[in-house]
C-alpha cells in the first residue's frame, strides 16, 4: 500500500508555490513520506520542483477572492475534490500549502485504518478568541477544516469526493439549505456538508495550532517559533507542533528562516 | 505611569503568557499520547494502562479504540510495551518542558525573544 502527501498550489495574488516547497520539505523531514504537487505550469516554473516526487498539472479556471490581512486577494481552490482521482497513492495526506508540519503526530494517523479523516478543530492559543470553532448558523453544522485530510481509495470515499464536487456545482442551493455564506467557495464548507450527508463518515484528525491572518510570526529559531497574537498582542511560542499559518504574507517573509528548520 | 504600576502590568503580561504556555504544553502532550496500533487509534492514559495490565495475561483481546471501533490485539505484551513506552516518553518530556518554563521568570525568556 503506497502512502504519500499531496499539496495543491496555484499562484494568484500570493505565491503559493514557494509555500508548497516549504510544506513539502517539512512533511519529508517529520513524516518521511513522498510528496506530490498539484499545480499549473506557471506556478511550477517559478519554483524548484526537485523536492517533489511527482508533479500533476491541472488548470483551475474559476478564481476565488478573500480578504487577508486587510487586502483583497485572488486565489484558486476549486479542484480539491479532484484529489481522489489525481493522487498517485493508496493512502493520501492532503494538506494546504500553509500547513506546516513540525511534529510526527500525523504519522500515527497515517498508520491507522480509518478511511477518511479530517480536522474538526484547530487550536487557537489566544485565550480571548473563540478559537477555531465555526458554526455555519445556530441551526446548522459545525465546520470541519479541509486544511488536512487523510483518505484511502475506497468506493465510499470516492462517493464523498463526488459529493463535494456536486456541492460545489450547486453551491447556492446548498448554501441556502445549510445556511452558510455562499459569496465564495470554501472547501471547508463543502467537505463539512458532504460528511454530514454521508452521516458522520469522518474520523477526527489532531488539531494543529491556528494562527490567523492578523497574527505575526516575529522570530524563527531552532528553539521554536515566536508569535505576536491578536488585538491584545499576546506573546506565544510554539515548538514541535503543527501550525496552520493563515498569514501568508508573514509566511513568505520568513520563508528562508523556516526553510532552515526543514533541513535535517 | 508610576513604577509600581509598570511592574504590575509587566507581571500581569508575564502571568498571561505563562498561562498560555502551560496550556500549550498540556495540549502538546495530550496530542503526543495518541498512538496507532493494529489500525486503531488509542489515547494513552492511566485508564488504558490499567486496563491492559489487568487483561495482559489473556495474551490477546479485542479492545475498543478512541472511536469505539473494535481492534483485535493479538499480542498484548507488544501493545503494553508500546503504550508504556509512549507514556513515559511523553510525560518525561512534558515534565522537562514544564520545569523549563518555571525557570523562565521574564516574558522575553518565556517566549524566546
Amino acid at each position: 500500500m503506497t502512502c504519500g502527501c499531496v499539496i495543491f498550489a496555484y499562484d494568484g495574488d500570493i505565491a503559493y508555490g514557494p509555500q508548497a516547497v516549504l510544506a513539502s520539505r517539512l512533511v519529508k523531514k517529520h513524516l518521511d513520506i513522498p510528496v506530490t504537487l498539484i499545480t499549473d505550469i506557471a506556478t511550477a516554473s517559478a519554483i524548484d520542483c526537485s523536492i517533489f516526487e511527482s508533479m500533476i498539472y491541472t488548470n483551475v479556471n474559476d478564481s476565488n477572492k478573500r480578504r487577508l490581512a486587510g487586502k483583497e486577494i485572488a486565489f484558486k481552490n476549486g479542484n480539491r475534490h479532484s484529489v481522489y482521482h489525481l493522487t498517485p497513492y493508496d493512502r493520501t495526506l492532503v494538506i494546504d500549502s500553509d500547513f506546516l508540519v513540525f511534529s510526527t503526530r500525523l504519522k500515527e494517523y497515517l498508520n491507522s485504518n480509518y478511511d477518511f479523516m479530517i480536522c474538526e478543530n484547530m487550536k487557537d492559543l489566544n485565550p480571548s478568541r473563540q478559537g477555531s470553532h465555526v458554526r455555519f448558523d445556530p441551526a446548522s453544522l459545525d465546520m470541519l477544516w479541509a486544511t488536512n485530510i487523510i483518505f484511502n481509495k475506497t468506493p465510499e470515499v470516492e462517493a464523498l469526493f463526488d459529493l463535494v464536487e456536486h456541492i460545489k456545482d450547486n453551491w447556492r442551493w446548498y448554501g441556502s439549505l445549510y445556511k452558510f455564506d455562499t459569496r465564495r467557495f470554501r472547501n471547508d464548507y463543502a467537505f463539512t456538508v458532504a460528511c454530514h450527508m454521508m452521516v458522520d463518515f469522518h474520523t477526527a484528525l489532531p488539531s494543529p495550532v491556528l494562527f490567523n491572518d492578523q497574527d505575526q510570526l516575529i522570530k524563527v529559531s531552532d528553539q521554536g517559533l515566536s508569535w505576536i497574537v491578536g488585538m491584545e498582542n499576546f506573546l506565544i511560542k510554539t515548538t514541535d507542533q503543527d501550525v496552520h499559518m493563515m498569514n501568508k504574507f508573514d509566511l513568505l517573509d520568513n520563508l528562508d528562516k523556516l526553510t532552515e528548520l526543514s533541513n535535517d | 505611569m508610576d513604577d509600581r504600576l509598570i511592574k504590575a502590568l509587566e507581571h500581569a503580561n508575564y502571568r498571561q503568557a505563562l498561562g498560555i504556555e502551560r496550556q500549550r504544553l498540556k495540549d502538546k502532550a495530550k496530542a503526543e499520547l495518541v498512538i496507532a496500533f493494529n489500525g486503531g487509534l488509542f489515547t494513552v492514559d492511566r485508564t488504558l494502562i490499567g486496563f491492559i495490565t489487568t487483561i495482559k495475561d489473556y495474551g490477546s483481546a479485542v479492545i475498543l479504540d478512541d472511536n469505539d471501533y473494535p481492534v483485535e490485539i493479538e499480542d498484548l505484551d507488544a501493545f503494553q510495551a508500546r503504550v508504556l513506552g509512549t507514556y513515559f516518553e511523553v510525560t518525561n518530556r512534558y515534565l522537562t518542558d514544564y520545569n523549563q518554563i518555571k525557570k523562565k521568570r521574564t516574558l522575553a525568556k518565556l517566549v524566546d525573544l
